[in-house]
């Protein structure tokens, strides 16, 4: 061999040992193609099983896992660990060799074996020879794998010192100083190279010692990521603690981010750089969002599991990078970005793509001429809510290459959209989820006819589930009745404030329109008919016809009383929640019915009462009943919206009263309520409450809701 | 009220109300699996707890019998550690070894609230702290070198407090 004991003195024993790897494995594989055989030892030279292999001829970028990949077909792989060289021209480190260690010697002999093709990585050959016999795991007396190295840990990471001129393992590897490795456990191993995980195990007696990885997992999902990326510093060990567990983190939120470091491109790109990996849940929705165009690629690059996408009040038009990395999205929210174009989500949304979920919200450019020829089969559910621009036809249109939605959602849209739902619901009979709330302009009114092109198209949807039409000024008590008449399977009706007593000819819902739908929709889970001006007790007693209710909304209905309600909550046996928030004239005789309900059936009930004629008196009494501990009875927060009462008295116009100002601003905190309950879907009031004592803008924030969505809305 | 023996690692016996007990996930379906006879005192022997902690653990399970059951864990929502209790912050005014030993008994006996107030806790004496703060409060050695750390506080200087 040309390397003489000399060398060292020019040469950094490290650098010489790689050198005399390399040539080893050239020369082995010389071998291999000078006799056409692969003639591959089972142990090395001084008859030590080879369970370690050492590869080189890395491609740059080289990951543990690509790595282990290759090899994991041949057999279990106990370790497999990559020698990070120094830092290359873009600044990353870059892989010059790597170990991989079975756990089994015969395997490990299979994978020397493998013909060369099998062992390319990212299009190199990986060049493939066995461990010396000092980087082996000898077996001991008593047949007993010793995993680790011999020796020391190298204490610095560093390139070792110069003046170590002793090498053993390159000694070893070429067999010319056989003393050296004949007595391994002594060898001095300065220049092994740090394997696997570093050690956990310090002297001293601390957290990490005493608790195990479980408890210290739980104890770090309470602290905030800012604080965790900050306490790198403080050890080896804890340094991988952190980041392991910021590598098993599914869902980030930037509202969560608090610190006084403004959460800006470069900073997300740091956290992401973290925790992207495992990312499935991503939520940009902090408070004046500081993000620049840059993000999209950001979050392309490292967050190549995600499958749940939300943005709020970013002014990015172009988010094509999501495409190119994130192969796995699935759900999609824009909320008030307003440079979002058609052309944004044009490639977004493609026949190919995974986009189940589709949700613009506040958005003034969409129109919807994406979709068209989009063709996306795996598209299933598409949401517009307040999108000023959003073109009826050209949804018509789009719609025809959209074969598998189910679940339409067209809130808050231009007043000419009315007049297409018809044609667009005739092409979605397989259609389950279906919400057309807050139609309140009048501009369009058609003829009293009108909502007879509506009811033609309900009639082919027989699969429905859920259908929401609260504050649509066009449903009337004959679209109720389509809605009995065709919809069996409906689940979840939502009829909310659908009045129109004042400005047009037909009367909005009243009696009538409930009567049919409790006749004809028997599964009925759900049912909101607040603020209807034409329902009385006649027509809520037909609720009791509904045995699977169990959540029954009735807010602000003035001319509601006790009696009504009682008789349902005795007939509808699964009832589980019942609001009656500013019924006036509802006294506490329902409770006493509630009581009685439940003894009767026991099960769970929750009961809102605020805002009635109902007295804490009533509820003091309640301990002595059995059954008191099912019934849960709420008589402080009054819910209801008062804006919305049929017999509510618009003072937001009226110049003489002081207050108007702080009336329209309540006036549009309800109508954000109104906008998260359409973005969760199956909305839980409990998190929409808005707080009446606590500070408001503060829960919004909670909730996800910018500033920039109230002024919006 | 039926009773039930706990034994500690060292072999101390606790006589606890069953329904007590039952707050740990682990005893619960330990019983079930058994299948308890009520007319036989059954002794459960806990080898990972031992007296002092098993004490603490039933004074605090005694305490919060009648809470009505945690809500399941939600990724989709931000962790809250300012929501200790004002008895369980009294309860926890112990020496660190005591909290950690306290933690690893709530894991093993699965008493969920236990965990996540004894980890919250813990949390808050992470929060807001300086790497060398942590260092002192749980005594853990610094064990990069100069160049290392220098490293990685210039990578994290970004994130440090100003």
């Amino acid at each position: 061999m040309f390397f003489d004991d000399d060398d060292d003195r020019f040469l950094n024993p490290e650098i010489l040992h790689v050198v005399h790897r390399e040539l080893y494995a050239i020369t082995s594989n010389l071998e291999i193609a000078r006799y056409g055989l692969r003639s591959v030892p089972t142990h090395t030279e001084d008859g030590i099983p080879i369970r370690k292999l050492y590869v080189s001829n890395l491609p740059p970028k080289t990951t543990r896992t690509e790595l282990f990949n290759v090899f994991a077909p041949y057999g279990f792989i106990k370790s497999c660990w990559l020698r990070m060289g120094d830092k290359g021209p873009n600044r990353t480190p870059t892989p010059t060799y790597a170990f991989v260690t079975f756990s089994n010697p015969a395997d490990a002999h299979k994978a020397l074996q493998a013909p060369n093709h099998e062992k390319i990585l990212r299009g190199r050959n990986l060049r493939i020879s066995p461990a010396d016999s000092w980087h082996q795991p000898v077996e001991d007396e008593d047949n007993k794998v010793r995993w680790k190295p011999r020796g020391n840990r190298r204490a610095d990471g560093n390139v070792s010192p110069a003046s170590n001129s002793a090498d053993p393992q390159s000694s070893a590897l070429n067999g010319e100083c056989s003393t050296d490795s004949s007595e391994p456990n002594t060898s001095d191993a300065n220049t092994t190279p740090v394997e696997e995980e570093p050690v956990e195990a310090e002297p001293s007696y601390n957290i990490l010692d005493i608790l195990n990885r479980d408890c210290l997992t739980h104890v770090l999902t309470f602290i905030p990521i800012n604080d965790l990326i900050r306490s790198e510093r403080v050890s080896k060990s804890w340094q991988n603690m952190v980041l392991e567990y910021l590598q098993s983190i599914r869902t980030f939120k930037t509202s969560w981010w608090q610190h006084e470091t403004t959460l800006t491109t470069a900073v997300l790109r740091r956290v992401l750089q973290r925790l992207g990996g495992s990312l499935a849940r991503l939520h940009i929705d902090h408070h004046l969002s500081a993000l620049n165009d840059r993000t999209a690629h950001t979050i392309g690059k490292f967050c190549p599991n995600l499958e749940e996408l939300k943005v709020v009040g970013m002014h990015t038009k172009n988010w094509n990078p999501l495409i190119y990395g994130c192969k796995q999205l699935k759900v999609l929210s824009f909320v008030s970005c307003n440079k979002l174009t058609d052309s944004s989500l044009v490639h977004l949304v493609k026949n190919d793509s995974c986009i189940e979920d589709l949700t613009v919200a506040n958005n003034t450019h969409v129109t919807g001429l994406f979709l068209t020829g989009s063709n996306t089969l795996k598209l299933h559910s598409l949401s517009f809510y307040n999108c000023y621009n959003l073109q009826g036809t050209v949804l018509c249109a789009a719609i025809d290459t959209l074969p598998n939605l189910t679940r339409l959602k067209l809130d808050v849209c231009p007043v000419t959209m009315w007049k297409i739902v018809p044609l667009i619901l005739k092409k979605l009979p397989k259609l389950e989820e279906l919400s057309l709330s807050e139609y309140t302009s009048a501009e369009l009114w058609m003829s009293p006819q009108g909502s007879d092109a509506f009811c033609e198209s309900l009639a082919t949807l027989t699969e429905l589930k859920s259908l929401n039409l609260s504050r649509n000024i066009y449903i009337n008590n004959a679209v109720l009745k389509q809605v009995g008449q065709s919809c069996p399977n409906l689940e979840t009706l939502n009829v909310a404030s659908c009045n129109s007593i004042r400005t047009f000819p037909h009367s909005g819902v009243g009696d009538e329109g409930i009567r049919a739908v409790c006749s004809g929709c028997s599964s009925l889970r759900r049912l909101d008919v607040s603020y209807l001006g034409g329902l009385t007790d006649g027509g809520l007693r037909s609720v009791a016809k509904l045995s699977r209710l169990s959540c029954l909304t009735a807010r602000g209905l003035a001319s509601l009383s006790a009696a009504s309600v009682a008789h349902c909550m005795q007939a509808c046996h699964q009832l589980e929640e019942v609001d009656l928030c500013g019924c006036d004239n509802v006294s506490e005789e329902v409770i006493g019915a509630a009581v009685e309900a439940l003894g009767a059936r026991p099960r769970s009930l929750v009961l809102r009462l605020g805002g009635t004629a109902a007295s804490m008196q009533e509820v003091l009494t309640l301990e002595e009943y059995p059954t008191h501990k099912l019934l849960t009875v709420n008589m402080h927060e009054d819910r209801s919206n008062p804006n919305l009462r049929p017999d509510f008295v618009d003072r937001v116009f009226d110049y003489s009263s002081d207050d108007s100002l702080d009336e329209l601003y309540d006036h549009e905190l309800y109508e954000v309520q109104d906008f998260d309950d359409f973005l969760a879907g199956d909305f839980s009031d409990d998190e929409l409450l808005l707080d009446h004592d606590g500070d408001e803008i503060d829960r919004l924030y909670a909730y996800g809701i910018h500033a920039a969505d109230i002024i919006l809305l | 009220m039926p009773n039930i023996k706990l034994q500690s690692s060292d072999n101390e016996v606790f006589p606890v109300d069953i329904e007590i007990a039952k707050c740990s996930v682990t005893i619960k379906t330990m019983l079930e699996d058994l299948g308890v006879d009520d007319e036989e005192e059954e002794v459960v022997p806990l080898p990972n707890v031992n007296s002092a902690i098993l004490k603490k653990v039933i004074q605090w399970a005694t305490y919060h019998k009648d809470d009505p059951p945690l809500p399941e864990d939600d990724e989709n929502k931000e962790k809250r550690t300012d929501d200790i209790s004002s008895w369980d912050a009294d309860f926890l005014k112990v020496d660190q070894g005591t909290l950690f030993e306290l933690i690893l008994a709530a894991n093993y006996l699965d008493i969920k609230g236990l965990l996540d107030v004894t980890c919250k806790t813990v949390a808050n004496m992470i929060k807001g702290k300086s790497p060398e703060e942590i260092r002192k409060t749980f005594n853990i050695k610094n064990d990069f070198t100069a160049a290392e750390e220098d490293q990685v506080r210039k990578e994290n200087e970004w994130c440090e407090e100003k």
